[in-house]
């Protein structure tokens, strides 16, 4: 299935170059017209992302999160989410080069196959790096207060955590 | 963020290791940038020539009915919903890369429309929280990384991932949409 995937990317960028060409488009003064576009765009953002990507490091590292998780245990336990889980779907908004460590580390001491590897193969798959997310797309803009985003973005996660665990133990 | 981090860290392991994470901190966004410029580039590139001849415009048809349930009249009909529309195909076949230009383009046409720039409108909450929970079809690098660490299954999670993911997408955006009457009206 995986390979279906790979095929993906250069289909869609062989397509829109086909489309081009029958609508006749100047190609590569599209091409540098909207790369320089996005050059300055990631100018503009660069700042806001080295103080946000080292605040996010600063807490992904720090002992902030295992305190994290060894407080919500109870309350996991309650909502279905294994325990072994817990530090992977709390660092899975965090920090994205951390839970891929944390997944391999799972994956190895518990084998893909069990169902704690599963869980965590859904919760890897299924969530993104939200305040990883939240920080470069905000970057883009003047807004400085998030107002219910952080939290609404945070719901969906926890959804993804507690739906995923509990469909594990059916597949 | 970064206080808190700091002063963790400052307490349990002492300075020098405060020190040591904060320069590596600052290393990790900078190669983050350095990886993410020419990305950038390449894909609003790409981007331009798709909006030049019009597969934006049919992406964004496709896409209608799902994102006429999110977003309001006046956003529908700015320029910002065409980058919107890609950004959302783009994660749903997974390619993140191209996904988070188009996605800053899109937060920057939203921002202009914003009329109170000091604080994120409700459109912009809505896009983060369908960004956040990233609809993808194939999770192809969890299934890769399945495969190395000998599963004997490695796409049966396919299905649960789909499920969950939109289990998540629901329950975000839904409670965007109730935040955003609450706070708006």
């Amino acid at each position: 299935m995986s390979n279906i995937a790979s095929f993906f990317l250069p289909l869609f960028i062989v397509l829109i170059l086909i489309f081009a060409l029958l609508k006749k488009v100047n190609i590569f003064s599209a091409f540098t017209k909207g790369g320089a576009k996005g050059f300055s765009c990631m100018l503009s953002i660069a700042p806001s992302l080295i103080a946000l990507v080292t605040a996010i490091e600063l807490l992904s590292l720090s002992s902030v999160l295992s305190a994290f998780s060894s407080f919500f245990a109870p309350v996991c336990e309650l909502l279905g989410i294994p325990n072994e889980i817990l530090p992977l779907s709390l660092m899975r908004s965090v920090s994205g080069s951390g839970s891929m460590a944390l997944f391999q580390n799972i994956l190895e001491t518990y084998t893909p196959d069990s169902y704690i590897g599963r869980v965590a193969s859904v919760i890897m798959g299924s969530t993104e790096t939200t305040f990883y997310t939240l920080s470069i797309y905000f970057a883009a803009t003047r807004a400085k207060s998030l107002r219910y985003c952080v939290f609404c973005a945070l719901l969906g996660d926890l959804t993804g955590s507690i739906v995923g665990s509990l469909l594990c133990r059916f597949i | 963020m970064m206080l808190c981090g700091l002063t963790v860290i400052s307490a349990a392991q002492g300075g020098d290791a405060a020190v040591t994470v904060l320069n590596s901190g600052i290393e990790k966004a900078f190669s983050l940038i350095l990886t993410l410029c020419p990305i950038m580039c390449f894909w609003s590139g790409i981007m331009e020539i798709a909006e030049c001849c019009g597969v934006t415009k049919i992406i964004s048809k496709l896409l209608s009915p799902v994102t006429s349930l999110l977003f309001s009249k006046e956003v529908r009909q700015s320029r910002a919903m065409d980058k919107i529309s890609m950004n959302m195909s783009a994660n749903i076949l997974g390619m993140g890369n191209a996904a988070t230009p188009l996605g800053l383009e899109a937060m920057s046409r939203l921002d202009a429309l914003n009329p109170t720039p000091e604080v994120a409108s409700g459109a912009m909450c809505m896009f983060i929280v369908i960004n956040t929970a990233s609809i993808q079809l194939i999770p192809s690098s969890v299934i890769a990384l399945r495969s190395q660490y000998g599963s004997q299954t490695p796409s049966d999670i396919m299905l649960p991932t789909i499920i969950t993911t939109l289990c998540a997408f629901f329950v975000g955006t839904m409670s965007a949409k109730i935040c955003e009457r609450l706070f708006y009206e």
